[in-house]
């Protein structure tokens, strides 16, 4: 019984060395737009992984990480802009500005049970374009403008050009954040997640603080999807309201719907997915990106509930089982 | 004075409106403890059903009546064809369904009859109204209607056995199922009733923002603010909050926070409404014991 | 052998991977009391979800010799089997004279809905007190006499009751089950009766069915089952 399961263990774990060495040469292998667009699935499918936390881990529905990532985004942007920072402490503070809002918003709906984290979150990624329009903070935010972010991140002492940098640090945060929660996950922090998940009375009578797993565990969530946010800044070198509506937020939900909600690699294929999905469907008409998505989402929940990567996973055991 | 007044007497209508949309979204939370976030896009498409039946020639209240009638059946059918195997998954599943539903209802609004701005008018007519001052004919319009819908429903839930079926239906499935209630076509006609009501609330909005695809996003959460404040699962509770909110989002655009900042507002209600009154105004506390 | 009301050929039932019951093959008499006794978990509480389409099954159940395996749950209480499910079952935010008429729904016809509750009131004159309180707010032994009382109007030709004295005081149950057997006698209703007390099950009971292990151990009349040593040990402690 054994053999079979680590052997197949043993081939994920080749596969996953294989695609990060093919990451790392990359930069060699492709150039501009190609490459731009790569660093945009990898920063989406952090954002995605964060999402995946409370939809895929923690049984809970947010509607609102696109807002999420538009204070990431935002937070770097002006850190970087107003205040003349670093693009490290930027990021760095990108992130836990989004930890700590995640706590903040999380608090009020999560210790009720129910659609209200969905209903709160729904009303966020709504309301986000204004609050960032909004003319109290337009000295920092540039109000419709938006801002735009003139630094060079590269270091001196690295003969690296701007893409290729921010496409490798793009890669290490993944790759920390990938395998942090894969971690996090076999821990017991993660387990008391699960068990939340599964069945909140069984939790609670195990001694696991249900209200404070549920806030740990979109807290996380932000904090993840909040540094993409920052790193889309890097990417982008621009922000602004509108790019961030309730469509960013849907976008992530497909994302995580698609690759699979509760699987350690559905991010990424979420994310492949939103990236080049919509350059193919704005050929056929304006309408049709959105229907798409609709489609997808309904052919995931009737028929793929675990998204592509529990479908693939479950087709190889069938596989495996007939041999 | 008079324009604290004034705003609030127009806040009562808007927030008719606010109770229509938030009365369908409770009457299937309660059967179903779901909430549809697609009670919006699913109104828009009717609305543009009635602009529709006006360009046919039908006169306004007939095509009204028609895009109602057309929202009570696509209700249906939508319940039938799509919600029906939700029912018992999670509620995670439930709102990625109603999302799907949500973006689908309205590139499908955007396809069909187009993204610009339409005019649309008011089944009462433009201008003031000779009963009340300060107020239009659609807005004293819009109060009548939401009064007439709650007396309806009133009557339909308390004095028609459908209607008892469909409180039992709500309270116990099993029970009911035990009893010989046909549960699940009640759920159908539930999402029919919240899709014909809903309808009204899009028929009535038209006129004040012009008809697009995305009318009824801002209303929509409006509605849950309104919802939220009367307990999710009253509907007579959601027409107290819908103009309670009504007219808070009408004094507070003309006094503290700007007309730019109502979708913001909304947040903050809903916000303040679960720290708050996690319980709404009139939520359903059933004192039981064992 | 008097007629037979409700019979299962080779019924299996259970929820999703899991079966509960197999090869059940019982029959239910017309006009008598039947107990049906086992261990917890035998599956008692499945064969009436079984019989009322509430769970998945296999094989067939025939009532009043026509299938009702594979119809829905309403349509198999408009046949005529009434079921109060186990922990009661009340509607508890509806008020108790609502719960009735819920229970009337099957009957169309106002006069017939407002007689049967003036009925179900004489059997159970607490009720009629509390007519306008929500049920929620009844003591335990009212809201079983309520959910009885509902199962009743639907004027059915079977009434299954799930472990009615469960979790209520005894001189409660015995005012229960007083009235249930007056129920069976004065108005020769068919009746299924899963119930704890074995003792109490039996001496009220004509015929009893013995389930172990999802499968009939043993049926007959309820005289020879207090008479026998072996379920005398196992079921009644003596």
């Amino acid at each position: 019984m054994q053999t079979p399961n680590s052997s197949s263990r043993r081939i994920g774990a080749l596969l996953i060395v294989a695609a990060i060495a093919l990451l790392v040469a990359l930069p060699m292998l492709v150039k501009g737009f190609f490459l731009f667009q790569i660093t945009m699935v990898l920063c989406m499918a952090l954002a995605v992984m964060g999402l995946n936390i409370v939809v895929g881990y923690g049984g809970q529905l947010s509607l609102g990480h696109g807002a999420v990532f538009a204070i990431g985004a935002y937070v770097a942007a002006v850190g970087m802009d107003s205040f003349a920072l670093h693009w490290l402490p930027a990021v760095v503070i990108a992130g836990l500005v989004c930890l700590a809002f995640g706590v903040l918003f999380g608090w009020p709906s999560l210790r009720l049970k129910g659609h209200h984290l969905a209903l709160a979150t729904f009303a966020l990624a709504l309301a986000m374009p204004q609050i960032l329009k909004h003319r109290s903070i337009e000295t920092w935010t540039g109000g419709v403008q938006g801002v735009m972010v003139f630094n060079s991140p590269v270091p001196d002492w690295l003969p690296l050009s701007r893409e290729v940098f921010v496409f490798y640090l793009v890669l290490a945060v993944v790759l920390i954040a990938f395998f942090g929660t894969a971690a996090l996950f076999r821990s017991r922090m993660g387990r008391a997640i699960i068990a939340v998940k599964e069945n909140q009375i069984a939790a609670a009578s195990m001694g696991v603080n249900v209200t404070r797993t549920k806030l740990a565990t979109f807290a996380l969530s932000c904090l993840l999807t909040g540094l993409a946010g920052a790193l889309y800044t890097l990417i982008t070198e621009y922000v602004s309201p509108d790019s961030f509506d309730l469509m960013k937020s849907i976008l992530l939900l497909v994302a995580v719907m698609v690759g699979g909600a509760g699987t350690i690699l559905g991010p990424l294929v979420g994310a492949v997915f939103i990236q080049f999905v919509p350059n193919l469907a704005e050929q056929v008409s304006q309408s049709a990106t959105s229907a798409i998505y609709a489609g997808f989402l309904l052919i995931m929940v009737f028929f793929m509930p675990t998204g592509v990567v529990g479908f693939v996973r479950g087709l190889l055991i069938r596989l495996r089982a007939r041999r | 004075m008079q324009q604290v007044i004034q705003l609030t007497l127009s806040g009562i209508a808007i927030g008719s409106i606010y109770a229509c949309l938030a009365v369908a979204l409770v009457l299937i939370y309660k059967t179903t403890h779901h909430v549809n976030f697609a009670q919006g896009e699913m109104a828009t498409f009717s609305a543009y059903v009635a602009l529709f039946a006006v360009g046919l020639g039908l006169p306004l209240w007939l095509a009204a009546v028609v895009a109602v009638l057309f929202a009570f059946v696509s209700g249906m059918v939508i319940e039938r064809v799509v919600i029906r195997r939700f029912h018992s998954a999670s509620a995670t599943t439930f709102v990625v369904a109603c999302i799907a539903l949500f973006i689908g209802i309205n590139s499908l609004s955007g396809w069909i009859f187009g993204h610009d701005l339409k005019a649309f008018p008011s089944i009462f007519g433009a201008g003031t109204s000779s009963v009340v001052p300060f107020l239009s004919a659609h807005e004293v319009g819009s109060i009548v209607t939401v009064v007439v819908i709650a007396g309806l429903l009133y009557l339909f839930l308390s004095h028609t056995s459908l209607g008892l079926a469909m409180r039992a239906t709500a309270d116990n499935p099993v029970s009911a199922r035990l009893s010989g209630v046909p549960v699940d076509w009640l759920l159908t006609l539930g999402w029919g009733i919240a899709a014909a009501v809903g309808a009204v609330a899009a028929l009535l909005v038209a006129p004040i923002v012009f008809l697009d695809p995305n009318m009824m996003i801002g209303v929509l959460i409006y509605a849950f603010a309104a919802a939220l404040l009367g307990g999710l699962d009253s509907p007579w509770g959601a027409i107290v909050g819908g103009i309670l909110i009504g007219v808070i989002e009408n004094l507070a655009g003309a006094y503290v926070v700007g007309n730019d900042m109502k979708l913001s507002l909304a947040l903050l209600i809903i916000v303040a409404v679960l720290m708050l009154l996690p319980q709404g105004l009139l939520g359903r506390k059933t004192a039981t014991r064992v | 052998m008097s007629e037979m009301l409700l019979e299962t050929r080779a019924l299996g039932a259970g929820y999703g991977p899991v079966t509960v019951l197999r090869d059940i093959a019982v029959q239910i008499p017309k006009g008598q009391i039947t107990a049906l006794i086992g261990a917890n978990g035998a599956g008692k509480t499945t064969l009436l979800r079984a019989i009322s389409g509430l769970c998945a099954t296999s094989g067939d159940i025939l009532f009043d010799g026509s299938p009702i395996t594979r119809l829905a749950t309403n349509r198999i209480a408009a046949r005529g089997i009434a079921h109060v499910p186990d922990g009661r079952g009340t509607l508890a935010g509806l008020s108790v004279e609502d719960n009735l008429l819920v229970g009337g729904y099957l009957q169309r016809r106002r006069a017939a809905r407002a007689a049967g509750i003036e009925r179900i009131y004489s059997h159970f004159p607490k009720l009629k007190q509390r007519r306008h309180q929500q049920a929620g707010t009844l003591s335990g032994g009212e809201q079983q006499m309520l959910a009885i009382g509902r199962a009743l109007m639907q004027g059915p030709r079977l009434l299954m009751l799930d472990e009615p004295s469960f979790g209520l005081a005894p001189l409660i149950v015995r005012e229960l089950f007083t009235i249930i057997a007056d129920i069976n006698r004065t108005e020769g209703l068919s009746i299924l009766l899963v119930e704890q007390n074995v003792h109490q099950a039996l001496s009220m009971s004509q015929r009893a069915i013995l389930i172990e292990h999802g499968q009939v151990a043993r049926s007959g009349p309820s005289a020879e089952f207090l008479g026998n040593d072996d379920i005398r040990r196992a079921y009644l402690g003596s």
